[in-house]
Protein backbone atom coordinates (compact mmCIF):
# COMPACT_ATOMS: atom_id res chain seq x y z
CA UNK A 1 0.00 0.00 0.00
CA UNK A 2 2.85 2.28 1.24
CA UNK A 3 4.63 1.70 -2.20
CA UNK A 4 1.61 1.99 -4.17
CA UNK A 5 1.28 5.73 -2.94
CA UNK A 6 4.84 5.92 -3.19
CA UNK A 7 4.42 5.68 -6.88
CA UNK A 8 0.88 7.61 -6.87
CA UNK A 9 2.73 10.08 -5.82
CA UNK A 10 6.31 11.55 -5.69
CA UNK A 11 8.07 9.01 -8.49
CA UNK A 12 4.61 9.37 -10.68
CA UNK A 13 4.91 13.13 -10.83
CA UNK A 14 8.85 12.96 -10.90
CA UNK A 15 8.84 10.66 -13.70
CA UNK A 16 5.90 12.73 -15.68
CA UNK A 17 8.13 15.87 -15.11
CA UNK A 18 10.76 14.45 -16.88
CA UNK A 19 9.11 12.82 -19.82
CA UNK A 20 7.56 16.17 -20.13
CA UNK A 21 10.22 18.10 -20.05
CA UNK A 22 12.76 16.11 -22.11
CA UNK A 23 9.88 15.94 -24.49
CA UNK A 24 9.34 19.66 -24.88
CA UNK A 25 12.93 20.44 -25.16
CA UNK A 26 14.20 18.24 -27.66
CA UNK A 27 11.05 18.30 -29.77
CA UNK A 28 12.47 20.23 -32.43
CA UNK A 29 15.94 18.60 -32.44
CA UNK A 30 13.62 15.46 -33.25
CA UNK A 31 11.36 16.84 -35.43
CA UNK A 32 14.68 17.80 -37.83
CA UNK A 33 15.61 14.43 -37.78
CA UNK A 34 12.50 13.28 -38.54
CA UNK A 35 12.26 15.37 -41.65
CA UNK A 36 15.90 14.13 -42.43
CA UNK A 37 15.18 10.92 -42.79
CA UNK A 38 11.89 11.28 -44.92
CA UNK A 39 14.11 13.24 -47.32
CA UNK A 40 17.26 11.03 -47.62
CA UNK A 41 14.36 8.34 -47.72
CA UNK A 42 13.00 9.41 -50.74
CA UNK A 43 15.53 12.40 -52.14
CA UNK A 44 13.57 12.11 -55.95
CA UNK A 45 10.58 13.89 -54.41
CA UNK A 46 12.85 16.17 -52.53
CA UNK A 47 15.03 16.80 -55.68
CA UNK A 48 12.92 20.35 -57.10
CA UNK A 49 13.85 21.91 -53.77
CA UNK A 50 17.33 20.51 -53.72
CA UNK A 51 18.55 24.50 -54.81
CA UNK A 52 22.48 24.69 -56.19
CA UNK A 53 24.42 27.30 -56.98
CA UNK A 54 28.19 27.26 -57.74
CA UNK A 55 30.51 30.65 -57.16
CA UNK A 56 33.87 29.87 -58.25
CA UNK A 57 36.61 32.86 -56.77
CA UNK A 58 40.50 32.93 -57.38
CA UNK A 59 43.01 34.17 -54.34
CA UNK A 60 47.28 34.39 -55.07
CA UNK A 61 50.01 34.22 -52.91
CA UNK A 62 48.84 31.75 -50.69
CA UNK A 63 51.62 30.36 -48.15
CA UNK A 64 51.34 26.46 -47.64
CA UNK A 65 52.79 25.54 -44.45
CA UNK A 66 55.47 22.14 -44.05
CA UNK A 67 52.69 20.51 -42.30
CA UNK A 68 49.54 18.05 -42.98
CA UNK A 69 46.05 17.14 -41.94
CA UNK A 70 44.03 19.42 -39.63
CA UNK A 71 46.75 22.07 -39.15
CA UNK A 72 47.60 22.52 -43.11
CA UNK A 73 44.01 22.80 -43.58
CA UNK A 74 43.15 25.39 -40.70
CA UNK A 75 46.20 27.37 -41.89
CA UNK A 76 45.07 27.51 -45.50
CA UNK A 77 41.21 28.19 -44.79
CA UNK A 78 42.31 31.16 -42.01
CA UNK A 79 44.40 32.70 -45.11
CA UNK A 80 41.08 32.65 -46.94
CA UNK A 81 38.91 33.78 -44.29
CA UNK A 82 37.06 30.49 -44.08
CA UNK A 83 35.42 29.48 -41.02
CA UNK A 84 33.98 25.61 -41.21
CA UNK A 85 34.40 21.95 -40.34
CA UNK A 86 37.43 20.50 -42.29
CA UNK A 87 35.89 18.02 -43.90
CA UNK A 88 39.13 16.47 -45.64
CA UNK A 89 42.66 17.62 -46.59
CA UNK A 90 44.81 15.55 -49.42
CA UNK A 91 48.22 16.76 -50.51
CA UNK A 92 49.31 15.47 -54.23
CA UNK A 93 53.33 16.27 -53.74
CA UNK A 94 54.06 14.73 -57.48
CA UNK A 95 51.41 17.59 -58.27
CA UNK A 96 52.39 20.75 -55.77
CA UNK A 97 48.59 20.55 -54.91
CA UNK A 98 46.86 20.38 -51.88
CA UNK A 99 42.73 20.20 -51.54
CA UNK A 100 41.31 21.09 -48.63
CA UNK A 101 37.19 20.79 -48.21
CA UNK A 102 35.18 22.52 -45.64
CA UNK A 103 31.33 23.11 -44.92
CA UNK A 104 29.22 24.87 -42.82
CA UNK A 105 25.37 23.67 -42.97
CA UNK A 106 23.96 23.75 -46.39
CA UNK A 107 27.33 25.69 -47.65
CA UNK A 108 30.38 23.43 -49.16
CA UNK A 109 33.96 24.82 -50.13
CA UNK A 110 36.47 22.95 -51.91
CA UNK A 111 39.79 24.88 -51.90
CA UNK A 112 42.31 23.77 -54.76
CA UNK A 113 45.70 25.25 -54.02
CA UNK A 114 49.01 24.68 -56.89
CA UNK A 115 52.33 26.33 -55.63
CA UNK A 116 54.33 27.30 -52.52
CA UNK A 117 52.83 30.67 -52.27
CA UNK A 118 50.19 29.58 -54.60
CA UNK A 119 47.21 30.23 -56.55
CA UNK A 120 44.20 28.90 -54.72
CA UNK A 121 40.98 28.12 -56.46
CA UNK A 122 37.78 27.94 -54.36
CA UNK A 123 34.33 26.77 -55.69
CA UNK A 124 31.90 27.35 -53.40
CA UNK A 125 28.68 25.46 -53.58
CA UNK A 126 25.33 26.72 -51.63
CA UNK A 127 22.96 23.85 -51.17
CA UNK A 128 19.67 25.74 -49.25
CA UNK A 129 17.64 25.32 -46.49
CA UNK A 130 16.84 21.05 -47.15
CA UNK A 131 20.42 20.76 -47.49
CA UNK A 132 21.46 22.38 -44.14
CA UNK A 133 19.04 19.57 -42.14
CA UNK A 134 21.05 16.85 -44.26
CA UNK A 135 23.79 18.12 -43.09
CA UNK A 136 22.85 18.51 -39.44
CA UNK A 137 21.59 14.82 -39.73
CA UNK A 138 24.95 13.44 -40.81
CA UNK A 139 27.13 15.11 -38.35
CA UNK A 140 29.46 14.60 -36.77
CA UNK A 141 29.01 10.96 -38.64
CA UNK A 142 31.64 8.05 -39.40
CA UNK A 143 33.81 9.62 -41.96
CA UNK A 144 37.09 10.65 -41.52
CA UNK A 145 37.03 10.11 -37.86
CA UNK A 146 40.15 11.82 -36.71
CA UNK A 147 39.30 15.44 -38.62
CA UNK A 148 35.39 14.97 -37.20
CA UNK A 149 34.62 18.01 -35.04
CA UNK A 150 37.30 20.63 -35.87
CA UNK A 151 34.89 23.45 -36.11
CA UNK A 152 33.09 24.17 -32.76
CA UNK A 153 29.44 24.25 -33.97
CA UNK A 154 30.14 20.46 -35.24
CA UNK A 155 31.19 19.68 -32.24
CA UNK A 156 28.67 21.19 -29.78
CA UNK A 157 26.12 19.26 -32.40
CA UNK A 158 27.38 16.17 -31.53
CA UNK A 159 26.66 16.82 -28.18
CA UNK A 160 23.34 17.79 -29.11
CA UNK A 161 22.66 14.36 -31.28
CA UNK A 162 24.15 12.35 -28.16
CA UNK A 163 21.59 14.24 -25.64
CA UNK A 164 18.66 13.63 -27.83
CA UNK A 165 19.91 10.09 -27.74
CA UNK A 166 19.64 9.74 -24.10
CA UNK A 167 16.87 11.80 -24.17
CA UNK A 168 15.01 9.34 -26.34
CA UNK A 169 15.91 6.56 -23.96
CA UNK A 170 14.88 8.18 -20.89
CA UNK A 171 11.56 9.37 -22.83
CA UNK A 172 11.02 5.86 -23.79
CA UNK A 173 11.89 4.40 -20.35
CA UNK A 174 9.63 7.08 -18.77
CA UNK A 175 6.80 6.27 -21.18
CA UNK A 176 7.04 2.75 -19.82
CA UNK A 177 6.50 3.70 -16.25
CA UNK A 178 3.96 6.11 -16.99
CA UNK A 179 2.15 3.55 -19.22
CA UNK A 180 2.34 0.50 -16.80
CA UNK A 181 0.21 2.73 -14.06
CA UNK A 182 -2.41 3.06 -16.64
CA UNK A 183 -4.28 -0.52 -15.41
CA UNK A 184 -6.68 -0.24 -18.86
CA UNK A 185 -3.96 0.07 -21.16
CA UNK A 186 -1.62 -2.51 -19.90
CA UNK A 187 -2.90 -5.33 -22.43
CA UNK A 188 -3.07 -3.17 -25.37
CA UNK A 189 0.25 -1.90 -24.53
CA UNK A 190 1.65 -5.16 -24.22
CA UNK A 191 0.46 -6.06 -27.55
CA UNK A 192 1.92 -3.75 -29.33
CA UNK A 193 5.29 -4.01 -27.30
CA UNK A 194 5.55 -7.29 -28.30
CA UNK A 195 3.89 -6.83 -32.06
CA UNK A 196 6.40 -3.95 -32.49
CA UNK A 197 9.32 -6.47 -31.34
CA UNK A 198 8.53 -9.69 -33.17
CA UNK A 199 7.86 -7.85 -36.93
CA UNK A 200 10.88 -5.99 -36.27
CA UNK A 201 12.96 -9.32 -35.79
CA UNK A 202 11.34 -11.09 -38.82
CA UNK A 203 12.31 -7.96 -40.63
CA UNK A 204 16.31 -7.53 -39.99
CA UNK A 205 16.19 -11.42 -40.22
CA UNK A 206 14.99 -11.02 -43.91
CA UNK A 207 17.21 -8.12 -44.34
CA UNK A 208 20.35 -9.61 -43.05
CA UNK A 209 19.65 -13.06 -44.41
CA UNK A 210 18.69 -15.71 -42.17
CA UNK B 1 -18.03 19.91 -27.05
CA UNK B 2 -16.85 19.08 -23.86
CA UNK B 3 -17.17 15.24 -24.51
CA UNK B 4 -15.59 15.73 -28.45
CA UNK B 5 -12.50 17.51 -26.79
CA UNK B 6 -12.10 14.52 -24.37
CA UNK B 7 -12.76 12.20 -27.19
CA UNK B 8 -9.85 13.87 -28.66
CA UNK B 9 -7.22 14.26 -25.81
CA UNK B 10 -8.17 10.34 -25.35
CA UNK B 11 -7.56 9.17 -28.93
CA UNK B 12 -4.19 11.21 -28.71
CA UNK B 13 -3.45 10.03 -25.82
CA UNK B 14 -4.06 6.23 -27.00
CA UNK B 15 -1.84 6.90 -30.06
CA UNK B 16 1.12 8.72 -28.12
CA UNK B 17 1.24 5.90 -25.85
CA UNK B 18 0.51 2.52 -28.13
CA UNK B 19 2.53 3.96 -31.09
CA UNK B 20 5.75 4.60 -28.65
CA UNK B 21 5.16 1.17 -26.96
CA UNK B 22 5.01 -0.40 -30.63
CA UNK B 23 7.88 1.18 -31.86
CA UNK B 24 9.80 1.20 -28.67
CA UNK B 25 12.82 -1.68 -30.00
CA UNK B 26 13.34 0.33 -33.68
CA UNK B 27 13.83 3.73 -31.68
CA UNK B 28 16.49 1.71 -29.10
CA UNK B 29 17.96 0.21 -32.51
CA UNK B 30 18.15 3.62 -34.30
CA UNK B 31 19.51 5.13 -30.77
CA UNK B 32 22.09 2.25 -30.50
CA UNK B 33 23.40 2.75 -34.21
CA UNK B 34 23.23 6.85 -34.27
CA UNK B 35 25.25 6.76 -30.88
CA UNK B 36 27.60 4.34 -33.09
CA UNK B 37 27.89 6.72 -36.08
CA UNK B 38 28.26 9.79 -33.85
CA UNK B 39 31.40 8.50 -32.00
CA UNK B 40 33.52 6.37 -35.02
CA UNK B 41 36.48 6.22 -32.08
CA UNK B 42 34.73 3.45 -30.02
CA UNK B 43 35.84 0.10 -30.11
CA UNK B 44 32.18 -0.98 -30.67
CA UNK B 45 31.86 1.14 -34.29
CA UNK B 46 35.43 0.05 -35.76
CA UNK B 47 33.06 -2.87 -37.16
CA UNK B 48 35.34 -2.46 -40.70
CA UNK B 49 38.59 -3.57 -39.13
CA UNK B 50 36.45 -6.71 -38.06
CA UNK B 51 35.03 -7.85 -41.50
CA UNK B 52 35.74 -11.58 -42.51
CA UNK B 53 36.77 -11.13 -46.37
CA UNK B 54 36.17 -14.23 -48.97
CA UNK B 55 37.12 -14.39 -52.37
CA UNK B 56 35.93 -17.11 -54.72
CA UNK B 57 35.79 -17.49 -58.70
CA UNK B 58 32.69 -19.75 -59.58
CA UNK B 59 32.02 -20.74 -63.29
CA UNK B 60 28.71 -19.35 -65.03
CA UNK B 61 26.55 -21.30 -67.52
CA UNK B 62 24.90 -18.24 -69.16
CA UNK B 63 23.83 -17.88 -72.69
CA UNK B 64 24.14 -15.20 -74.75
CA UNK B 65 22.09 -11.89 -73.48
CA UNK B 66 20.73 -8.80 -73.76
CA UNK B 67 22.92 -6.19 -71.71
CA UNK B 68 19.98 -4.88 -69.68
CA UNK B 69 19.73 -8.82 -68.32
CA UNK B 70 22.99 -9.70 -68.12
CA UNK B 71 23.22 -8.24 -64.04
CA UNK B 72 20.14 -9.82 -63.37
CA UNK B 73 20.87 -12.70 -64.68
CA UNK B 74 24.01 -13.84 -63.06
CA UNK B 75 23.01 -12.21 -59.71
CA UNK B 76 20.34 -15.06 -60.16
CA UNK B 77 22.20 -18.09 -61.07
CA UNK B 78 24.92 -16.81 -58.36
CA UNK B 79 21.97 -17.12 -55.35
CA UNK B 80 23.05 -13.23 -54.54
CA UNK B 81 19.88 -11.43 -53.14
CA UNK B 82 20.28 -7.90 -52.06
CA UNK B 83 20.12 -4.47 -53.37
CA UNK B 84 22.44 -3.50 -56.42
CA UNK B 85 24.22 -0.40 -55.25
CA UNK B 86 26.66 0.03 -58.40
CA UNK B 87 27.16 -1.17 -61.59
CA UNK B 88 30.45 -0.83 -63.57
CA UNK B 89 30.55 -1.68 -67.23
CA UNK B 90 34.88 -2.07 -67.76
CA UNK B 91 33.70 -1.39 -71.72
CA UNK B 92 32.20 -2.21 -74.47
CA UNK B 93 32.73 -6.16 -74.27
CA UNK B 94 30.25 -6.82 -71.74
CA UNK B 95 32.18 -7.31 -69.04
CA UNK B 96 30.91 -5.70 -65.37
CA UNK B 97 31.36 -5.52 -61.97
CA UNK B 98 28.62 -5.12 -59.24
CA UNK B 99 27.82 -4.38 -55.42
CA UNK B 100 25.08 -6.26 -53.47
CA UNK B 101 24.48 -4.87 -50.41
CA UNK B 102 22.29 -6.06 -47.49
CA UNK B 103 23.05 -5.21 -43.99
CA UNK B 104 26.24 -7.33 -42.49
CA UNK B 105 26.94 -7.93 -45.96
CA UNK B 106 28.93 -5.78 -49.17
CA UNK B 107 28.90 -9.25 -52.25
CA UNK B 108 30.88 -7.75 -55.01
CA UNK B 109 30.69 -9.55 -58.22
CA UNK B 110 32.98 -9.18 -61.58
CA UNK B 111 32.01 -10.85 -64.46
CA UNK B 112 33.95 -11.01 -67.79
CA UNK B 113 33.22 -10.29 -71.10
CA UNK B 114 32.14 -14.09 -72.15
CA UNK B 115 29.93 -14.67 -68.81
CA UNK B 116 32.05 -17.69 -67.96
CA UNK B 117 32.76 -16.37 -64.90
CA UNK B 118 32.73 -14.43 -62.32
CA UNK B 119 34.91 -13.70 -58.91
CA UNK B 120 32.49 -13.39 -55.99
CA UNK B 121 34.16 -11.12 -53.27
CA UNK B 122 32.02 -11.21 -50.39
CA UNK B 123 32.51 -8.72 -47.08
CA UNK B 124 31.15 -9.90 -44.06
CA UNK B 125 30.71 -7.70 -40.87
CA UNK B 126 29.67 -8.33 -37.35
CA UNK B 127 26.47 -7.32 -35.54
CA UNK B 128 27.77 -4.18 -35.15
CA UNK B 129 28.42 -3.39 -38.71
CA UNK B 130 24.63 -5.10 -39.21
CA UNK B 131 23.37 -2.34 -36.48
CA UNK B 132 25.26 0.46 -38.22
CA UNK B 133 24.28 -0.82 -41.66
CA UNK B 134 20.41 -0.53 -40.72
CA UNK B 135 20.89 2.83 -39.68
CA UNK B 136 21.53 4.02 -43.68
CA UNK B 137 20.40 1.43 -45.16
CA UNK B 138 17.77 3.22 -47.97
CA UNK B 139 19.04 1.83 -51.28
CA UNK B 140 18.95 5.33 -52.80
CA UNK B 141 21.13 8.53 -52.79
CA UNK B 142 20.36 12.48 -52.08
CA UNK B 143 23.76 13.09 -54.75
CA UNK B 144 22.07 10.83 -57.37
CA UNK B 145 18.41 11.05 -57.22
CA UNK B 146 17.20 9.35 -59.79
CA UNK B 147 18.55 6.11 -58.58
CA UNK B 148 15.89 3.73 -57.28
CA UNK B 149 15.86 0.95 -55.06
CA UNK B 150 15.65 -2.84 -56.78
CA UNK B 151 14.81 -4.81 -53.44
CA UNK B 152 11.98 -5.64 -52.19
CA UNK B 153 13.29 -5.79 -48.52
CA UNK B 154 15.34 -2.51 -48.98
CA UNK B 155 11.52 -0.75 -50.00
CA UNK B 156 10.10 -2.60 -46.83
CA UNK B 157 13.01 -1.25 -44.63
CA UNK B 158 12.70 2.06 -45.74
CA UNK B 159 8.72 1.78 -45.26
CA UNK B 160 9.58 1.15 -41.47
CA UNK B 161 12.53 4.03 -41.22
CA UNK B 162 9.81 6.55 -42.49
CA UNK B 163 7.12 5.05 -40.12
CA UNK B 164 9.39 6.48 -37.25
CA UNK B 165 9.96 9.49 -38.73
CA UNK B 166 6.52 9.78 -39.14
CA UNK B 167 5.95 8.61 -35.26
CA UNK B 168 8.57 10.94 -34.19
CA UNK B 169 6.74 13.53 -35.21
CA UNK B 170 3.84 12.80 -33.87
CA UNK B 171 4.97 11.77 -31.08
CA UNK B 172 6.45 15.31 -30.73
CA UNK B 173 3.20 16.86 -31.97
CA UNK B 174 1.06 15.19 -29.55
CA UNK B 175 3.45 15.39 -26.31
CA UNK B 176 3.09 19.16 -26.81
CA UNK B 177 -0.90 19.04 -27.39
CA UNK B 178 -1.24 17.05 -24.28
CA UNK B 179 0.93 19.16 -22.23
CA UNK B 180 -0.75 22.10 -23.02
CA UNK B 181 -4.77 20.00 -22.86
CA UNK B 182 -4.08 18.38 -19.55
CA UNK B 183 -3.63 21.91 -17.87
CA UNK B 184 0.34 21.10 -16.85
CA UNK B 185 1.39 23.94 -18.55
CA UNK B 186 3.97 26.12 -16.52
CA UNK B 187 6.52 29.21 -17.60
CA UNK B 188 8.97 26.73 -16.95
CA UNK B 189 7.63 24.45 -19.07
CA UNK B 190 7.16 26.67 -21.31
CA UNK B 191 10.71 28.05 -21.14
CA UNK B 192 12.10 24.74 -21.73
CA UNK B 193 10.06 23.77 -25.11
CA UNK B 194 11.06 27.86 -25.98
CA UNK B 195 14.86 26.67 -25.08
CA UNK B 196 14.58 23.98 -27.60
CA UNK B 197 13.03 25.79 -30.47
CA UNK B 198 15.91 28.46 -30.04
CA UNK B 199 18.38 25.58 -29.60
CA UNK B 200 17.36 23.81 -33.35
CA UNK B 201 16.56 27.35 -34.79
CA UNK B 202 20.29 28.51 -33.98
CA UNK B 203 21.72 25.31 -35.65
CA UNK B 204 19.67 25.70 -39.00
CA UNK B 205 19.46 29.48 -39.75
CA UNK B 206 22.43 30.79 -37.01
CA UNK B 207 25.23 29.02 -38.33
CA UNK B 208 25.42 28.63 -41.81
CA UNK B 209 26.18 32.62 -41.46
CA UNK B 210 28.47 32.68 -38.48
CA UNK B 211 31.79 34.46 -39.30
Amino acid sequence: MARDNLFNSKLYRGVRWIHAHAGLFFGPVALLFAVSTLILNHPQLFSGWMAREEVERVFEGIQVPDSEGLSLGRSIAQQLDLTGEIDWVGIQPDEKRVTVMISRPGWYTRITVKGNPGRAELVETRKGFLDRILYLHKRPGPHVANLRGNWWVVKLWGTVADSLILSVLSLSLTGILLWWRLKNERAMGLGATVAGFTSLTVLIWLLVGG
Amino acid sequence: MAASSNRTLFLIRKIHIHSGLFLLWLTWLFALSGVMLNHPKWEISKFWERRDVQTEVTPLEIPPIDAEKRVETVLKQLEIDGEPESIHWSDDSGAFTVSVVRPGTIVEVSVNAELTQAEVKRTQTDGAGIVHMLHTFNGVSVDEPARQRDWFWSTAWVAVMDMLAIALGVWVISGYYLWLKLGKMTPFGATVAGLGILLAGFFLFVTPYLP
